[in-house]
């Protein structure tokens, strides 16, 4: 979907807050984020679901765990009811805690599984060489995907061959495709640029076969 | 300009991630959210609590900027291992051990000609295994919206002024490879070790919104 979350080139942000830190709820936000990670099919398609002005009036850590508290209340994992009991134990007894349970297989499996990096696979044969112009499809894709709108109808050329990858949102194997690195110059971007008069420069960005067609 | 070596913007650090008697305050309306969902998850069975621990801890301990330093040290160190982690950074990483999920990297080398910077637009993709969990300003939506848009001016706001005649690069983490910057080995550096060179590499200049400054 094409969602508040895809904001190359949007303006209106105001300067990068270079020194921000997290907010004092950090300190479980990570762990959020962990449960998160652990207990939904896929994040990120959840979180371009959120409300946008809610994705935009929250934060980062969040944004997270709103989102997985509404799927995993949809999809029958938790209920509203036994999240509501919890909060108000949390709220009222300061020394409460949630239970403590440890996996009877260990968690060895788990860790081997996060430390091993996750490497593309060979080609499928995608349609496309390195040092090809290609331009990115005008498209108004439902469900999750990897094409930003601000790249859409742009040419630019094939960098690399990065081998195929799961579709984005799918979990089956099968399911794979080729991905590019793909070059644009900055003025076919934006065009020639006048606000600041930045030299031209280059955005590289990795695309699915199917953004993309011949020129 | 940041030069400092700070590289956790999370704040814990202690062995339990909630608070110890010793430091009770009010529990923020986050936390008990988080908290009550974690307590839900294990009560039915869905998480166990030794998981969920095992995964923090990986994420903010195991992970983190230390081990792309140690890397940036020595492919300017050992010319060999530069080719290698240029050509093939999984295989070079792994050899020094650093690899884990969001580890598919590829490598971008800061020369006199090319300054690169990494965002990632739809997300906050990120290369975890060797920079840590991101910070905070990259997670941001001004950063996400401009550094495709006007990186020089986003580059101005770390303090960072790149010659008009080095083109940028920006590199948009879309898919499921993340991007870390090979910085420039400043100079003066030629007689130091890798263990000295791995302390002057801070993590900005690895997502390219810094640059290693010479040692005082």
């Amino acid at each position: 979907m094409d969602g508040i979350h895809d904001m190359g080139g949007m303006h209106g942000f105001g300067a990068v807050n270079v020194d921000a830190v997290e907010s004092s709820h950090s300190l479980l936000g990570t762990r959020a984020q962990v449960m998160a990670m652990l207990s939904l099919d896929g994040v990120r398609p959840v979180l371009e679901e959120q409300d946008p002005a809610a994705y935009l009036q929250s934060h980062y850590h969040e944004r997270w765990l709103t989102c997985t508290e509404d799927r995993l209340v949809d999809t029958g994992t938790v209920s509203d009811q036994q999240l509501e009991r919890w909060r108000e134990i949390f709220e009222h007894d300061a020394t409460a805690m949630p239970p403590k349970t440890v996996a009877e297989q260990g968690v060895e499996g788990l860790i081997a599984h996060l430390t091993t990096t996750p490497l593309l696979h060979d080609s499928v044969g995608g349609p496309f060489s390195a040092g090809e112009r290609v331009r990115v499809r005008r498209m108004a894709p439902i469900g999750h995907h990897r094409c930003p709108r601000y790249i859409r109808g742009v040419v630019g050329v094939i960098e690399r061959e990065l081998g195929s990858d799961v579709l984005p949102g799918r979990l089956q194997d099968s399911e794979r495709e080729d991905v590019f690195t793909v070059r644009f110059d900055s003025v076919d971007l934006w065009g020639e640029r006048t606000s600041d008069g930045e030299p031209a420069y280059d955005v590289f960005i990795d695309l699915y076969e199917r953004y993309l067609e011949p020129v | 300009m940041s030069h400092d070596h700070d590289y956790d913007d999370s704040g814990d650090h202690g062995h339990s991630h909630y608070d110890s008697p010793a430091s009770r305050r009010a529990r923020s309306s986050f936390e008990v959210r988080a908290m009550a969902l974690e307590a839900a998850l294990v009560e039915n069975g869905v998480l166990t609590t030794d998981a969920i621990d095992a995964f923090v801890d990986i994420m903010e301990h195991r992970f983190g900027p230390h081990h792309g330093a140690r890397a940036v040290a020595k492919a300017w160190s050992d010319p060999g291992f530069k080719q290698r982690l240029l050509a093939d950074a999984n295989a070079a990483l792994t050899d020094l051990g650093i690899g884990g999920t969001e580890g598919n990297v590829r490598v971008v080398e800061n020369t006199d000609d090319i300054h690169n910077m990494v965002v990632c637009t739809l997300c906050s993709c990120y290369p975890w295994p060797l920079l840590g969990l991101p910070p905070t300003w990259y997670k941001d939506y001004a950063y996400r919206s401009r550094a495709v848009l006007e990186p020089r001016s986003v580059l101005k706001e770390f303090g960072v002024e790149i010659d008009p005649d080095v083109r940028i690069a920006v590199w948009d983490s879309s898919a499921e490879v993340r991007y870390f910057v090979l910085p420039q080995r400043p100079s003066g550096t030629e007689h130091m070790s890798e263990d000295e060179l791995a302390v002057l590499v801070d993590r900005n200049s690895m997502i390219g919104t810094g640059v290693v400054p010479a040692p005082a």
